[in-house]
C-alpha cells in the first residue's frame, strides 16, 4: 500500500488540476453568459428609460420607451424631448430601421451609419446590434476578484477570437458574484490602451430582479464627456408578440 | 541676297537689336518654361488617373453606374475574359469586386471602397504598390490572413498612425545637431503614445522652443511617425442579399499617391478574403480594368468595339472617368500657346518701336535704295525678314535655354510642398517634373514668324510710303 500512496496522491493531483483548470475557464464563459442572459437573454421585456448626454459645453435629455423579444427584436420609441418626439428604431436580427415622424420618411439604417452615436450619445448603432458577441467572439477568463460599490466582483478579461469583426483588442468586466451583474466595463483597443468605460451603479431592484438602474459610458481620451442611461421602470417577460416589431407599427407607437 | 542685307542690317545697330533679342529671349524662356511645367504636371495627373485610379479603359454594369448596389455585377463575364485575353491591342486587364463599406477601429471609423483584387493581375493594372509609404508595410506580401491595404489618409481616419518619441529618434536627432537642451525636454515625453498628429504637435510646441521648431520640427514628426500596420480593421456593409455582413482585416500596407481624394475612398484586399462574407458567385465582378498596348492610337476604337460586343455593359475610357484629366489632356496643348501668344504679343509692341526707329534712321539710305531701282516688294520683304531675324534669334535662343530649364528641372524636379496639401486635395502632385513635346518648339517657331511678320507691317509700310526724291535729301 504505501508504494502505491505517492503514485495516487500525484493522480489526485493531476485530475484536481484538470478539473481545476477547465472549470475556471469554463467558469468564465459562464459567467459571461449569465450576466449577458440578465439583460438579453429575457423572453421579451418592456421599459422607460432616460439617456443625458454631456459633452463639454451642452448637455441633453432623451427620454424613450423600449420593447424588446428573444435577442433579436426590439424597438424604441422617442419620447421627450418634444423635438425628437415620436421617432421610432426598430432593430430586427442585424438590421436596423428609423422612423421620422417629422419628415414621414422611414430609413434603413445604412453601415455608415453604423458607427455613429445614437441619438448623438456615446452609444453607437453597431453597439445597439451586435450585443449578443460578448459571449460568441471572445475568449474569457477569470483574471481576480476585486469589489467594486460593496459588490464582491469577478475580473474577467475578453479577448476577441482570431476572425472576430470585434474592434476592441480587450475587454476586461467586473461582474458581481451574486446576481451577475455587470458592474464596470473597461474597453481597451489593440495596443491595450483604454478607449471607454461603462459603470453600472445604482443597483435597484425591478420587476423581480436586481440590475443596476443607472449605465455610464465614459470615453477616455475625451474629456468632460460621457453618456448617462437610467431605466426608470423595467418588466421582464411581458406578452408580445413578433408582429409587433413591424415597419407599420412603428408609426403606430405612443 | 535681301536675306544677306537684312541679316547685315540686324546687327548695324548692336546695341538696340541686342536690347530687342534679349526681351524675346527671355520672353521665351519664361514661355517654353511655363508650358513645360504645366504639361509636366498635366503628364502626372493623367498618368496618375491611368495607372493609379481608373486604368485606360472600365466595364461595368451600366446598373451599378447608377446605384452602386452589389447584385449589379458585369453580365457575360467570360465571353469578355475570353474576348480580352485573344485581344493583341490589350497590354494587361484585371477585375474587382467593389464593397461601400463601413470601416471601424476602436478609435475612428470612415466609409470607404473595398476593392476585391487578383493581385498578380492588379500590379499588371495599377501601381498603387509602387506608392506605399516607408515603414507602411508592404503590398500584399506579408502572409497573414485577411491583409488590406490601406491609404495613409484612411489609416489617419482610422486612428492607425501613432506619434511616439523612441531612442532611435533621440539618437537621430543627436546626430542630426540637436542640443542636449532638445533632447532632455523631448525624453521627457519619450514612449509616450499620441494618436493624434494635433495632439503629438501640441505636445511639442508646448515642450520645445519654437527655435528647435522651425529647426527640427519636421524631423521630428517625421520619425515619429508610426504606422500601426498589422491592426484590425472591422468593416461592415450590406452583402449581396442586402443583409449587414461584418469582416474583419488587418493592415498590411500603407499608401499614399498624389490625389487625395482616391485616397480618401479605396482600399484593397484579396478577392477571396471579401467573397464568401459578401455573398459572391465566382464570377461576379463589378469592374474590369484594361490597359492598352498604344493608348493614343486604340483608345476610342477599342471602346467602340467593346461597346457594340457587349452592348448590355457600359465602357468608358479614363477620359470620361476622369474627366478632370480628360479635359486638361484635350486642352492644354491649345493652352501653352495661348500663353506663349500672350507673351508674344506684349513683345510684338516692342519689336515694332524697334522696328520702327531702325526704319527711321534710314530714310535717306531707303530713298537712295529706291532711287537706283529697288521695287517695293523687295523694300518690304527686306524689312520683314530684317524683323523675322531680329525676333528668331531671340526666340531661338529662349527655347534652347528654355528647353536646357525643362531638362535640367525635368531631372531633379520641382518641390511645391509648401502648397503640398492644397494641390494634393485636387489630384496634382506636389513635385513637379516638367516636360515637353519637340512639337512644340516647332509650333513656337511659327509663331514667332508670324509675329514677326505682322509686327513688320508697320514699319515696312511707313518704308513703302517714303518718296525718294524726298527721302534722299533729309539729312
Amino acid at each position: 500500500m504505501k508504494t502505491i500512496k505517492p503514485l495516487q496522491s500525484a493522480l489526485l493531483t493531476v485530475v484536481l488540476l484538470f478539473s481545476f483548470s477547465s472549470a475556471f475557464t469554463q467558469n468564465a464563459t459562464e459567467i459571461i453568459k449569465k450576466a449577458d442572459d440578465k439583460w438579453n437573454g429575457e423572453k421579451s421585456s418592456q421599459g422607460t428609460m432616460t439617456m443625458t448626454i454631456v459633452r463639454p459645453t451642452w448637455e441633453r435629455t432623451i427620454q424613450f420607451k423600449i420593447w424588446t423579444l428573444d435577442r433579436d427584436y426590439s424597438m424604441t420609441l422617442i419620447t421627450a424631448p418634444a423635438k425628437e418626439k415620436g421617432q421610432a428604431f426598430l432593430k430586427r436580427d442585424t438590421e436596423m430601421w428609423n422612423w421620422m415622424p417629422s419628415i414621414s420618411r422611414m430609413i434603413k439604417l445604412p453601415p455608415s451609419m453604423m458607427a455613429d452615436g445614437w441619438m448623438g450619445s456615446d452609444y453607437t448603432n453597431d453597439d445597439v446590434l451586435k450585443e449578443s458577441s460578448i459571449v460568441v467572439d471572445f475568449n474569457h477568463s477569470i483574471i481576480g476578484s476585486e469589489t467594486i460599490d460593496g459588490w464582491d466582483c469577478w475580473k474577467i478579461e475578453l479577448l476577441p477570437k482570431e476572425d472576430a469583426a470585434v474592434v476592441w483588442g480587450k475587454i476586461v468586466k467586473w461582474i458581481s458574484k451574486s446576481e451577475y451583474l455587470q458592474m464596470k466595463t473597461e474597453y481597451y483597443d489593440e495596443d491595450e490602451f483604454l478607449v471607454k468605460t461603462e459603470l453600472g451603479t445604482e443597483i435597484k431592484t425591478m420587476d423581480d430582479r436586481k440590475i443596476p438602474s443607472r449605465l455610464e459610458i465614459i470615453p477616455a481620451d475625451k474629456d468632460n464627456q460621457k453618456t448617462i442611461v437610467t431605466i426608470d421602470n423595467i418588466k421582464f417577460n411581458v406578452a408580445i408578440q413578433n408582429s409587433f416589431f413591424s415597419q407599420q407599427n412603428m408609426k403606430r407607437l405612443r | 541676297m535681301i536675306w544677306n542685307i537684312s541679316w547685315k542690317n540686324v546687327w548695324r545697330n548692336k546695341a538696340r537689336s541686342l536690347v530687342v533679342v534679349c526681351a524675346v529671349t527671355l520672353g521665351t524662356i519664361s514661355g517654353v518654361f511655363v508650358a513645360g511645367m504645366m504639361n509636366g504636371w498635366v503628364d502626372q495627373r493623367i498618368r496618375s488617373a491611368v495607372y493609379t485610379e481608373v486604368s485606360h479603359i472600365k466595364i461595368q454594369n451600366p446598373k451599378y453606374l447608377i446605384n452602386e448596389e452589389l447584385k449589379h455585377t458585369i453580365p457575360n463575364i467570360t465571353e469578355i475574359s475570353d474576348f480580352l485575353n485573344n485581344s493583341d491591342k490589350v497590354s494587361a486587364w484585371t477585375k474587382h469586386t467593389k464593397i461601400i463599406a463601413m470601416a471601424s477601429t476602436s478609435r475612428g471609423s470612415t466609409a470607404l471602397n473595398l476593392k476585391g483584387i487578383n493581385v498578380d493581375e492588379e500590379i499588371q493594372v495599377s501601381n498603387v504598390k509602387d506608392f506605399i509609404v516607408d515603414n507602411g508595410g508592404d503590398y500584399f506580401e506579408s502572409g497573414f490572413k485577411n491583409p488590406i491595404v490601406i491609404s495613409e489618409k484612411t489609416a489617419d481616419q482610422l486612428r492607425l498612425i501613432n506619434y511616439i518619441i523612441s531612442q532611435e529618434l533621440l539618437d537621430s536627432i543627436t546626430d542630426l545637431g540637436a542640443d542636449a537642451n532638445l533632447i532632455s525636454s523631448l525624453s521627457s515625453i519619450k514612449n509616450k503614445r499620441f494618436i493624434t498628429e494635433k495632439k503629438f504637435k501640441a505636445q511639442l510646441e508646448s515642450i520645445l522652443k519654437p527655435n528647435d521648431i522651425k529647426e527640427l520640427g519636421a524631423q521630428i514628426m517625421k520619425l515619429a511617425k508610426n504606422y500601426k500596420v498589422r491592426s484590425k480593421i472591422v468593416f461592415t456593409f450590406s452583402g449581396m442579399n442586402g443583409e449587414m455582413s461584418y469582416q474583419s482585416f488587418r493592415v498590411c500596407g500603407i499608401y499614399k499617391t498624389n490625389n487625395a481624394m482616391f485616397d480618401q475612398m479605396n482600399a484593397f484586399v484579396k478577392e477571396e478574403n471579401i467573397a464568401t462574407v459578401a455573398g459572391f458567385m465566382p464570377n461576379d465582378y463589378h469592374e474590369i480594368s484594361i490597359i492598352l498596348k498604344d493608348d493614343k492610337e486604340n483608345l476610342t476604337s477599342f471602346k467602340d468595339e467593346l461597346s457594340s460586343k457587349f452592348p448590355n455593359t457600359s465602357v468608358m475610357t479614363w477620359k470620361e472617368l476622369a474627366p478632370d484629366a480628360g479635359m486638361m489632356a484635350d486642352f492644354m496643348k491649345i493652352y501653352y500657346y495661348i500663353i506663349m501668344g500672350v507673351i508674344f504679343f506684349a513683345l510684338a509692341f516692342g519689336i515694332i518701336n524697334t522696328m520702327l526707329m531702325a526704319v527711321l534712321e534710314r530714310i535717306k539710305e531707303l530713298g537712295m535704295l529706291m532711287a537706283v531701282g529697288m521695287n517695293k516688294k523687295r523694300v518690304f520683304s527686306m524689312i520683314m525678314l530684317e524683323t523675322i531675324f531680329l525676333t528668331l534669334v531671340g526666340s531661338i535662343v529662349g527655347m534652347l535655354l528654355g528647353g536646357a530649364l525643362i531638362v535640367i528641372f525635368g531631372k531633379i524636379g520641382m518641390n511645391f510642398a509648401s502648397v503640398q496639401e492644397g494641390f494634393e486635395a485636387f489630384g496634382w502632385s506636389a513635385m513637379v517634373y516638367p516636360s515637353i513635346d519637340l512639337s512644340f518648339f516647332l509650333g513656337v517657331t511659327i509663331m514667332v514668324i508670324i509675329i514677326a511678320i505682322l509686327s513688320s507691317v508697320i514699319p515696312a509700310r511707313k518704308a513703302l510710303k517714303l518718296n525718294p526724291v524726298e527721302a534722299i535729301r533729309t539729312e
